[in-house]
C-alpha cells in the first residue's frame, strides 16, 4: 500500500541551516523599553521623588542662597491643620461635584435623544462637540463677560423672566455654579461622544431582545443600556473627576480666586502657594496630598471598573 | 401557543426581493425549520415574523389575527438569537425574570415562574451565574428559559446552534427537541445545516433565493424531494446523480448502450412529452445495492475505493466515466461482486433544468 | 516493508501551571492516515505543533523517518502543516501562496520547477482556475484547498492536519473528506488527521488514537477499538451515537442497572472480585443494544425521551432510571415521544469500567471499586 515518493520529487535541502545567534528574548525587550524607559525616569520618577524630598523641607526657590530647613512632616502637619486649606478643599469638592453633575445629566440625556436617527443629528452632533475644541483660558474669557454682572448675556436673559440682576462671580456661591456652568459647557460634549460610542457598542441583537421581550424605551435605557455602558461611563466619570480637581484656567479668568481666597480651588491654592509666595516646601508638601487624593479616587474606580469586567 | 400564517409575504430591499411571496400555515405546536443556504431569505422571514423587519407586501396572522403592522413587543413571540442572547451584565435568574419584569409582573410571581422553567430548562445549577463564565450550550439553554418564560405565542429561534461547539451541538438538538415537544409552543427555527433540520422538524421548509423550494416532514423530503436542489441539499452523504440518455429503446447511463436503466412509464412520459433526450437519476447512496448476480439493470462497474466510516463502508464506484457512491454493511464483500443495482423504488428522475420528473 | 514514518516518544508539555501534554508515545507507519480524536482542549493541536517544530516539548522525543528531529528547527523537518484557519498570506495570490515553501531560502527551486509544481498541485486540488485570485476572493471550500496544495506542494514526508475542515459547512465537508482520501490514497501520503469529530476522523483515518486531557488513551483500529475499549471516555468519543454508559450497582451476584428491570448476573460479566454495593458504569455499544416498540422476553421497559431523524436512518434517546441510551433504528418505526419502549441489554456485550476511575475492568482483574 505504501508507494514511494520518486526521489526527483522529493524537495531537497539547497543550502545548510544557518546557525542564527539571536540575543535571549529578555534582551531584547530590555533593549526596546530602555528608550521610554529613560523618559520616564527623568521626566516622572526623578521630578517625583524630588517633590516628595522638597516637601521635607521649608525653603523657597526663589531664594538659593537661605539654607533649606529640613521640617520632615512639618509641611504637611501645617497645611492639614490650617482650616484655610480645608475650606479650599471644601470648595473643590463642591465644584467637582457640581460640574460634573451638569455633565453628565445633559450628556446622557443628549446620547439618548441621539440613539435615534433624525434628520440633521449628524450636523447637530458635530455642532455640539464644538465647545471642547476651545482653549480653556478663551473659555473662561468669554463665560466672564457672559456672567458680568452689569452686562452679561446670562442676566439679560435671567431678567426676562421676572427675576433681578444676580452677582454671578462677586459671590463664591454663585461663582461656584456660574464656573461649573463654563466648565459643564466646554466637557459635556466629551461625554456625550463617550456615552453615544458607549450605547453604539451594545450588540444589535441585545436591545432587539430587549424590544420582542415587551420593554419600552425607557426601561431598556435604564436596565440595559446604562448598565451595559457601566465600563466606559466610568471611565469617562473618572476622567471628568480628575479634570475637575484640577480646574484652574477657568477661575484665573473668571474669578482670579476672589473675593479673597473664597473661589481658590485647592490647585489653584496651590499655585498660589508655588508660584505667588513661592513657598517651595510647603507647595510641594500640598501637591503630594492633592495627588494622594486623586490618586485615591482613581483607585476606588479602577477596582469597581475591574469587578465590572471581570462580569462582563 | 398560535397557528401563524404566512399570506404572500414579500420583502424587498431595493431592487431585491429578499423574501419574494411567499406563503405558509404552521398548525400549533409545530416544529417548522427554515432551511437553505445563506442569502435564501430564512433569516429575513423570521425576522418578519418577529417584527423586527419591515414587510414590503403580504400578511403575517398568529391565531387568524393580522399582526403584520404590529410591533414586536406586542406580537406576544420570543427569540433567541445566534450569538449574544443573554444581558452580560444580569445573572441567569435576573436574565430570565426580565420580560417577566419588563411587563410589570409581581416578584412573587416571578419568582415562581422562574423555579417552574429552571426545572424544566435544568438550570437550576446556574441561576445564580453570569452569562460570561458559561459555556454556549449553557448559554443558549439560558436564552431559550428566558424567551419561553413568558409563555409566547410563537418561539422564534435564529440558528441558535450555530456558535455551539459542534461536540456539544448534538446534544443541544436533543434537548431542544424533547423540550419543545414538552413544552407545545409553536417554533419557527432558521438554520443552514440539514442536518439540523431533519433532526428537529416537524416539517422542513426549504428556501433557496426567497422562494419556497420544498415543504414537507423530513421523510417527504428526503424520500421524495420536489426537485433536484432539494435532492441534492438534504442527506450526508449526498445524493448521487447519473446522467442518462433517453433513446428509442429506453434509458442507457451516457455514453454506455449496454448499461440499461429502467424507469417508471410516468418518468418517460413525461421525458419524451418534454422532447429531452437526456435526463438524470438520483439515488442516495445507502439505497445502492452491491451483487455479484448478472442481468439486465444491474451495472457493471469498477472499484475506486472503500473505506469503513463507522460502522459502515463507503465505497466509490465508477460506471461510464460518472462517479457513484454507495453506502454498504462493513461486511459487504466487495471483490467478487461488481455489480449495481439501482432499486426503482429508491430512484427519483430530473430533467436537466433540475424539474422532478415523473409522479411524486 | 513499510518503515516508520513518525516515533512520538513520551512528549511533554506544559503551559505555565497547565500540563498540556502527558506523556504523548505514538506511532506512524509510512502510508498511513493517523486520526487524532479528542474533545477540544485534550491536546491535538499542542501534539501537532510540538512534532512540527513550532513547540518545543518539555521532553520526549520525536523521530521522522528514523532521524531524531526533537531538538531541529520546523525549517528542517520535512513536515506540512494545515492549519485550522488555514493560515493563508492575505496580500499575496493564490499562486504565490502555493509557491511560498518552495521559494524559502531553505528549498529555494527554480522558478520553472516552482511553476510545475504549483500547477500540479493545483490541477490536484482542483483550483487551477483560481491560481490569479487573492485570497480574500475566494471562498471557505476553496481556501481549504489552497491550504492544502500549499502543503501537497513540498512533497514532505509527513502531513499534519489540524482540524482543516471544522470550518466548512457539511456539504463542503464531505466533498473535501473524500478529495483527502483521494489525494493520499493515490500518493502514499503519511498524515496524522486531528479532528473532534468522529465521523470525519473516521472516514478519512486508518487507525484512530484517543486523546483527552493531555493523555493518549487508546490506539488502533476502529475494530480493535470497538472490540476492546480501555477506557470509558473512549466509549464517550468513538461511535455516532457514542457508547451508553449505564450507572449500575453490585447486588449479591447481580449486577442492577438503575432504571432497568432485569439484572445482570455477574458471572455473564466475567468480572471477578467486585463488592457487593460497589458502583460500576456498565458500558454498551448502541448496535449491541436491543430496541423494541413492544414488551417481549428479556426485554425491559423505558421511555422514548426524543427522537431524531437522520434520513436512511433515525435515533432515539431512550431514558430509565438516571440512565439513558441514544440507538440508531429504522425509519420504518413510527415513534413519538414519551412512547413506551423496550430495551434488551446482553451482558455478553457488556464492557465494565470503574465508575471512580473510568478504567475498563477486565475478567482477569481482581480489582474492587468502591464509591
Amino acid at each position: 500500500m505504501a508507494i514511494s515518493i520518486p526521489q526527483d520529487e522529493t524537495a531537497r535541502v539547497k543550502r545548510a541551516p544557518k546557525q542564527v545567534r539571536t540575543l535571549p528574548d529578555s534582551w531584547l525587550c530590555g533593549l526596546f523599553l530602555a528608550p521610554s524607559g529613560l523618559i520616564l525616569a527623568l521626566m516622572v520618577f526623578y521630578p517625583f521623588f524630588s517633590l516628595i524630598y522638597y516637601s521635607t523641607l521649608q525653603f523657597s526657590m526663589m531664594r538659593p542662597r537661605i539654607e533649606p530647613v529640613d521640617v520632615g512632616l512639618g509641611n504637611y502637619v501645617d497645611l492639614l491643620s490650617d482650616n484655610e486649606i480645608w475650606q479650599r478643599f471644601a470648595f473643590t469638592g463642591k465644584f467637582v461635584l457640581a460640574t460634573v453633575l451638569i455633565q453628565f445629566t445633559i450628556g446622557l440625556a443628549v446620547a439618548y435623544a441621539f440613539q435615534r436617527n433624525f434628520k440633521g443629528r449628524d450636523f447637530l452632533f458635530t455642532l455640539a462637540l464644538l465647545p471642547m475644541m476651545l482653549c480653556p483660558i478663551v473659555v473662561g474669557f468669554l463665560w466672564r463677560y457672559m456672567f458680568n454682572s452689569e452686562w452679561g448675556v446670562v442676566n439679560w436673559l435671567v431678567s426676562l423672566v421676572g427675576i433681578a440682576r444676580i452677582d454671578w462671580l462677586g459671590r463664591s456661591e454663585n461663582a461656584l455654579w456660574a464656573v461649573a456652568v463654563a466648565d459643564a459647557w466646554t466637557w459635556t460634549p466629551f461625554v456625550i461622544l463617550l456615552a453615544t460610542a458607549a450605547f453604539r457598542g451594545i450588540p444589535k441583537d441585545i436591545k432587539e431582545s430587549a424590544e420582542i421581550d415587551g420593554a419600552s424605551p425607557m426601561f431598556t435605557f435604564f436596565r440595559v443600556t446604562l448598565p451595559m455602558s457601566l465600563p466606559i461611563l466610568m471611565i469617562a466619570l473618572l476622567l471628568r473627576l480628575i479634570d475637575a480637581f484640577k480646574q484652574y484656567d477657568l477661575f484665573l479668568a473668571m474669578t482670579g480666586g476672589g473675593p479673597a481666597s473664597e473661589t481658590q480651588t485647592a490647585a489653584f491654592a496651590l499655585g498660589k502657594i508655588a508660584f505667588g509666595y513661592f513657598h517651595t516646601g510647603e507647595a510641594s508638601a500640598l501637591a503630594i496630598i492633592l495627588l494622594i487624593v486623586i490618586m485615591g479616587l482613581s483607585m476606588i474606580f479602577v477596582r469597581y471598573l475591574t469587578r465590572l469586567s471581570n462580569r462582563a | 401557543m398560535a397557528k401563524v400564517e404566512l399570506d404572500r409575504l414579500t420583502v424587498q430591499f431595493g431592487d431585491v426581493s429578499a423574501v419574494d411571496g411567499i406563503s405558509l400555515v404552521l398548525d400549533q405546536g409545530e416544529f417548522i425549520v427554515l432551511l437553505g443556504p445563506s442569502g435564501c431569505g430564512k433569516t429575513t422571514a423570521l425576522r418578519s415574523i418577529a417584527g423586527l423587519q419591515h414587510v414590503t407586501s403580504g400578511e403575517i396572522r398568529f391565531d387568524g389575527k393580522a399582526v403584520t403592522a404590529l410591533s414586536p413587543a406586542k406580537r406576544n413571540v420570543a427569540m433567541v438569537f445566534q450569538f449574544v442572547s443573554l444581558y452580560p451584565h444580569l445573572t441567569v435568574r435576573q436574565n430570565v425574570a426580565f420580560p417577566l419584569r419588563a411587563k410589570g409582573v409581581s416578584s412573587h410571581e416571578i419568582a415562581k415562574k422562574i423555579d417552574w422553567i429552571a426545572k424544566v430548562f435544568t438550570i437550576d445549577d446556574i441561576l445564580d451565574r453570569y452569562p460570561v463564565g458559561l459555556p454556549p450550550g449553557s448559554r443558549q439553554k439560558a436564552a431559550l428559559a428566558r424567551a419561553v418564560v413568558r409563555d409566547p405565542d410563537v418561539l422564534l429561534l435564529d440558528e441558535p446552534l450555530s456558535a455551539v461547539d459542534e461536540q456539544y451541538r448534538e446534544e443541544m438538538r436533543w434537548e431542544l427537541r424533547h423540550l419543545q415537544k414538552k413544552l407545545g409552543i409553536t417554533t419557527v427555527h432558521v438554520t443552514h445545516d440539514q442536518r439540523e433540520a431533519m433532526s428537529l422538524a416537524d416539517r422542513v421548509v426549504l428556501m433557496k433565493a426567497g422562494r419556497i423550494v420544498q415543504v414537507g416532514s423530513p421523510t417527504a423530503l428526503f424520500n421524495d424531494p420536489a426537485d433536484r436542489f432539494a435532492a441534492f441539499f438534504i442527506g450526508s452523504p449526498g445524493m448521487n446523480f447519473i446522467d442518462l440518455t433517453l433513446a428509442a429503446d429506453g434509458l442507457h447511463v451516457a455514453a454506455d448502450q449496454t448499461l440499461r436503466v429502467s424507469a417508471p412509464n410516468s418518468v418517460l412520459e413525461s421525458a419524451r412529452a418534454g422532447g429531452l433526450n437526456q435526463i438524470v437519476l438520483g439515488i442516495r447512496p445507502h439505497m445502492v445495492e452491491l451483487t455479484s448476480e448478472e442481468g439486465p439493470d444491474l451495472l457493471p462497474a469498477t472499484l475506486l475505493d472503500a473505506a469503513p466510516v463507522g460502522r459502515d463502508l463507503q465505497a466509490q464506484f465508477t460506471l461510464a466515466g460518472q462517479t457513484i457512491r454507495a453506502v454498504l454493511p462493513l461486511e459487504a464483500e466487495l471483490r467478487d461482486r461488481r455489480r449495481l443495482r439501482l432499486p426503482p423504488a429508491h430512484c427519483v428522475f430530473f430533467a436537466p433544468d433540475g424539474t422532478r420528473l415523473g409522479e411524486r | 516493508m513499510s518503515q516508520i514514518m513518525l516515533a512520538v516518544q513520551g512528549l511533554n508539555k506544559r503551559f505555565g501551571s497547565k500540563l498540556a501534554l502527558d506523556g504523548i508515545d505514538v506511532t506512524v507507519m509510512e502510508g498511513e492516515v493517523l486520526g487524532l480524536l479528542g474533545p477540544t482542549g485534550a491536546g491535538k493541536t499542542t501534539t501537532l505543533r510540538c512534532i512540527s517544530g513550532l513547540h518545543k516539548p518539555d521532553a520526549g522525543k520525536i523521530c521522522l523517518a528514523g532521524q531524531d528531529v526533537t531538538h531541529e528547527s520546523p525549517m528542517v523537518r520535512d513536515i506540512a502543516v494545515v492549519f485550522e484557519g488555514f493560515n493563508l498570506l492575505p496580500t499575496l495570490s493564490v499562486y504565490d501562496n502555493i509557491a511560498f515553501p518552495l521559494r524559502s531560502p531553505h528549498y529555494r527551486e527554480d522558478e520553472s520547477e516552482v511553476e510545475l509544481r504549483v500547477k500540479r498541485a493545483a490541477v490536484d486540488l482542483r483550483i487551477d482556475h483560481l491560481l490569479s485570485r487573492r485570497t480574500d476572493q475566494i471562498s471557505g471550500g476553496e481556501g481549504q484547498r489552497v491550504a492544502v496544495a500549499r502543503a501537497l506542494v513540498r512533497r514532505p514526508k509527513l502531513f499534519l492536519l489540524d482540524e482543516p475542515l471544522s470550518a466548512l459547512d457539511l456539504k463542503l465537508r464531505e466533498a473535501l473528506q473524500s478529495e483527502l482520501r483521494d489525494m493520499y490514497r493515490r500518493r502514499g501520503q503519511t498524515l496524522v488527521y486531528a479532528s473532534h469529530d468522529f465521523l470525519s476522523t473516521a472516514a478519512i483515518a486508518s487507525r484512530i488514537a484517543v486523546i483527552d486531557v493531555g493523555r493518549l488513551l487508546q490506539t488502533g483500529t476502529l475494530a480493535e477499538i470497538y472490540a476492546d475499549p480501555v477506557h470509558r471516555r473512549v466509549g464517550e468519543l468513538i461511535g455516532s451515537p457514542s457508547m451508553a454508559l449505564l450507572e449500575a450497582k453490585v447486588r449479591d451476584h447481580t449486577v442492577t442497572i438503575d432504571g432497568y428491570s432485569i439484572p445482570l448476573q455477574l458471572s455473564a460479566l466475567r468480572i471477578a472480585g467486585l463488592a457487593n454495593g460497589a458502583s460500576v458504569t456498565i458500558g454498551f455499544w448502541p448496535e449491541d443494544i436491543g430496541f423494541s416498540m413492544q414488551s417481549a422476553p428479556e426485554f425491559a421497559a423505558a421511555t422514548l425521551w426524543a427522537t431524531d431523524f437522520r434520513g436512511k436512518d433515525q435515533a432515539v434517546e431512550v431514558r430509565f432510571g438516571m440512565n439513558r441510551v441514544r440507538k440508531v433504528v429504522s425509519t420504518d418505526l413510527r415513534l413519538a415521544q414519551g412512547d413506551p419502549c423496550f430495551l434488551h441489554l446482553d451482558p455478553a456485550k457488556a464492557f465494565v469500567f470503574a465508575t471512580s476511575s473510568g478504567l475498563r475492568l477486565r475478567a482477569d482483574t481482581d480489582r474492587c471499586e468502591g464509591q
